[in-house]
């Protein structure tokens, strides 16, 4: 058994040694004829008893020497040792008798006689080994193989030098190459002797007895001599007539390819240049009327999905927060009159010439006695819309005059917007509005009433014929005035776009929409102080001899342009152009001063926060500047009462 | 602005445009009668279609690029900022003035 | 109106198209007469020449002048163009309408009152 163990582990090792393409996939893949087992497992395979075949039984006994018993790597490396695995017992003895030489018994095997063998071929290096095997193989597998050549000793003897030059292949693969190689010889042998039968037989029908003598016997039966012959053909030359024929087809094909190719051609230059000349004429407009400080920008028209240029008219980048209308109009050919015109982008409402609206504001004088109010007076209409027609203009002030027309529309649109924001606070003020559109404010004498009419409007159109009204100034100054007011509005919400992070797009109403209340304070500040003249006059003037009272307006602080170096001249600019407005937006006071006899001092001062509020102060010092008297009201009959007090206590007792 | 785009583009549809014709003409031409009633039908149709076609279209891409060209000198022009235009900034003062006169005016010299 | 400098360019621009469509025009006729010379009609054939000369030299006179407005383009971007697509804004409208309004007030109040 240790024998054995050893025989095999030195097999082991010969095999490790001479597998060196131990992982050779080719290797691993071979189906193992005989042992499933590993090469450890197997390593005892002396053992008689492990076998599922007779393999290892058989391997011990014909114990090729190098091959050793290890069973796994035998049948790793030799296929052949699977094919003698497989081979019948009658199969084999006479292999181990031929390859042990004439003269051997079988009987003469013995295990010492085996020993001796692999040591002897130990040191004779495996390789030997393996040709004797190579000798044995193709001998023996002739019956079941294709029948050898004699080219084999000449293969063993390359295959030999082969293997000791390069790194050992293992026997399969040797025997596969060369039975490959045998296979190829025996097809190109084939295919050659093919050709040559194919030469004689065509010879045959020129030359045939030299065909006959080349030709195989088993041809020559089957195919009768001279049946295989070649000429060559003359090709058949087309008729004159079919060449003629042709020729006109390719020609009047091809000229009739010329003429649509033209026709192509010129179609499409026509078509260009109608094109052409639109494009040309649209351009140029544009290029005429819209200077470059104009906004324009490339969008889709919706209605006719074309792309084109659309100007931006609205004064949302000046300061306006008015979203109702974005501003926007197309420039659009008008197909009729082929002119260009500006088409405003609405929601709902196109505005034509009946939708156009500009406002109007009216003043109306009371009627002693009569509680009736007659029109004293009509703002008129900017010159800006009565060229909605204009007919009679040329073309070149069509679009710079659409352009101007839909900025004024714009703004008179929102400055009504913006007014009835704001008079909407206004109600205790006697600010109403009626129907959604006018608005009405009363003063003890007059009525003023703004609205928002179309150039259609009958009251319009007559205004234009009337003879002009007493308060028509009046009207339009208020107009300008309130339109004025809302340009400061612009300004002052560029002015917060510019230096505050916030921007809110809707105005508080009570702080910033400043349109109507300044005037209207300023109308209720007079009549104010109309009646606070009276109330002097009647409680103080008239009880106390010798005063007069004096009036002075307070006005407010100016704006110092100093303040503005530091800031961006942008910012000073608005800040510049908001100051002159302050006069005008700041909540009046006025200072009544009454002059006494004695040197005591009585001042009211007439204030109106929230422009339109009353809030009066009376001041009485006497004349060592003791203060007796300061305090603020905010209704006329407290005023009545405490002068009349202080006249009363303070005045008359001195 | 990409110019270099616009370049190569105008030097493509230059090519294309100059050996179009050129090969138009070629394909129309007669040679040998050897050509079969393929060659000749389909040279036609080639000649129709693909050349002329690609004319035109080369044309058109020719005049596309001039429109894009106009487009970006029309639109994106800076506009002239007259800094210290007398016109425009006002006189506060006068503006000031004015609008105390009118105030006057409208609250009914009281 | 747009300065006289874009006004050029805009008219070069013309210019170009038009030539650019008349070369389909020349090329039509290129085609045709070349027609004419395959019916035999031989005579045809300095026109033929001409046409072809023609295209070729509008086509190049074209070309050239397409990149020369390119580079005028290139060069101006800093100065007159903006560099890349920006959204303008219509600043300066408050200040028209409040010279606008001015103008009107000035005007009002230099009316001597009626009655």
């Amino acid at each position: 058994m240790s024998e054995n163990h050893d025989e095999s582990s030195n097999d082991l090792n010969l095999v490790e040694n001479g597998i060196q393409l131990a992982l050779d996939p080719n290797l691993i893949t071979l189906p193992l004829h005989g042992s499933v087992s590993s090469p450890l497992t197997n390593a005892p395979n002396s053992n008689a008893q492990t076998s599922e075949n007779g393999n290892p039984d058989q391997m011990d006994v014909d114990s090729e020497p190098a091959q050793g018993n290890n069973n796994a790597g035998q049948s790793l490396i030799n296929n052949p040792y699977g094919l003698f695995g497989q081979m019948p017992l009658e199969h084999l003895i006479p292999l181990v008798l031929q390859q042990k030489g004439p003269g051997f018994k079988f009987a003469d095997l013995s295990e010492d006689a085996l020993e001796e063998e692999i040591e002897k071929d130990k040191s004779g290096g495996d390789e030997d080994a393996r040709p004797d095997l190579m000798d044995v193989d193709p001998s023996e597998n002739q019956v079941e193989e294709v029948p050898p050549e004699a080219v084999e000793e000449d293969n063993q003897e390359t295959t030999k030098d082969g293997e000791k030059e390069e790194e050992t292949i293992t026997q399969e693969q040797f025997v596969r190459m060369r039975r490959e190689m045998v296979e190829h010889i025996n097809i190109a042998m084939n295919e050659s002797s093919l050709a040559l039968e194919f030469l004689s037989l065509l010879l045959s029908s020129v030359r045939e007895s030299v065909a006959l003598s080349s030709m195989s016997p088993f041809l020559k039966k089957i195919v009768p001599v001279a049946s295989l012959n070649s000429d060559r053909v003359s090709s058949e030359p087309k008729t004159v007539e079919d060449q003629l024929t042709m020729q006109v087809i390719d020609r009047g094909w091809k000229i009739r390819c010329l003429n649509e190719s033209r026709t192509l051609l010129k179609e499409n230059h026509s078509m260009l240049e109608e094109k052409l000349k639109n494009e040309h004429r649209y351009w140029k407009k544009i290029s005429q009327y819209i200077s470059n400080k104009d906004v324009i920008f490339k969008l889709r028209d919706k209605s006719t999905g074309l792309r084109s240029l659309g100007v931006k008219y609205g004064y949302e980048d000046s300061g306006s927060t008015y979203r109702l209308d974005r501003g926007v109009a197309i420039l659009k050919t008008n197909p009729e009159t082929n002119t260009l015109e500006l088409v405003p982008i609405t929601g709902e409402n196109s505005p034509s010439p009946h939708n156009e609206k500009f406002i109007r504001i009216r003043i109306f004088t009371k009627i002693e006695f009569e509680d009736d109010y007659i029109l004293s007076g009509e703002s008129s209409v900017d010159n800006v819309f009565l060229n909605s027609d204009s007919s009679g203009k040329k073309d070149q002030e069509d679009i710079r005059s659409q352009i101007e027309k839909l900025k004024a529309l714009i703004f008179e649109q929102e400055l009504m917007y913006q007014l009835r924001r704001e008079c909407a606070q206004l109600i205790s003020y006697g600010v109403t509005i009626e129907n959604e559109k006018k608005v009405v404010i009363e003063l003890p004498n007059e009525k003023f009433e703004i609205e928002l009419v179309s150039l259609d409007d009958a009251s319009v159109v007559n205004h234009e014929q009337d003879a002009p009204k007493i308060n028509d100034r009046r009207a339009n100054l208020m107009l300008i005035t309130v339109r004025m007011l809302l340009v400061v509005m612009f300004k002052k919400n560029l002015r917060q776009r510019l230096t505050s992070s916030t921007r809110n797009s809707h105005l508080n109403v009570d702080k910033d929409i400043l349109l109507i209340r300044p005037l209207l304070g300023k109308m209720r500040h007079q009549n104010y102080k109309l009646l606070l003249r009276k109330i002097l006059k009647t409680h103080v003037l008239d009880v106390v001899e010798t005063s007069t009272f004096s009036e002075t307006v307070v006005h407010p602080p100016r704006h110092e342009n100093a303040d503005d170096v530091n800031l961006d001249i942008h910012i000073a600019k608005l800040n510049q152009e908001i100051s002159t407005f302050d006069r005008l937006l700041t909540t009046c006071k006025t200072q009544f001063d009454v002059k006494l006899v004695n040197e005591d001092k009585l001042s009211l001062t007439l204030e109106s926060p929230n422009y339109c509020n009353l809030a009066v102060r009376v001041l009485y010092q006497n004349a060592s500047k003791n203060v007796s008297f300061d305090t603020r009201f905010s209704e006329f009959k407290e005023v009545e009462e405490i002068l009349h007090f202080i006249v009363n206590e303070y005045i008359k007792k001195t | 602005m990409n110019n270099q785009a616009l370049f190569e583009k105008l030097d493509q549809t230059t090519e294309i445009l100059s050996t179009k014709l050129g090969e138009l003409v070629k394909l129309a031409s007669l040679d040998d009668a050897e050509t079969s009633m393929g060659s000749v039908s389909t040279n036609g149709l080639l000649m129709v279609n693909s050349q002329t076609m690609q004319l035109v279209k080369g044309i058109q891409d020719l005049l596309a690029l001039t429109r894009s060209i106009r487009e970006k000198w029309l639109l994106n022009q800076i506009p002239e900022q007259g800094t210290a235009d007398p016109e425009i900034s006002q006189d506060p003062g006068q503006l000031e003035s004015l609008l105390e006169k009118c105030m006057q005016e409208v609250l009914g010299d009281h | 109106m747009q300065p006289p400098y874009v006004r050029e360019r805009l008219d070069s621009l013309v210019q170009i198209d038009e030539q650019l469509c008349s070369l389909l025009q020349t090329a039509s006729q290129v085609v045709f007469t070349y027609g004419e010379l395959k019916h035999g009609n031989h005579d045809l054939k300095p026109q033929f020449e001409q046409h072809t000369r023609e295209f070729y030299t509008t086509l190049e006179s074209s070309t050239n002048q397409l990149k020369q407005e390119i580079k005028l383009l290139d060069e101006n971007v800093g100065t007159r163009l903006l560099p890349i697509n920006v959204n303008k804004k219509a600043l300066g409208q408050d200040d028209d309408k409040l010279k606008e309004q001015t103008e009107l007030l000035k005007q009002l109040l230099d009316k001597p009152p009626s009655n």
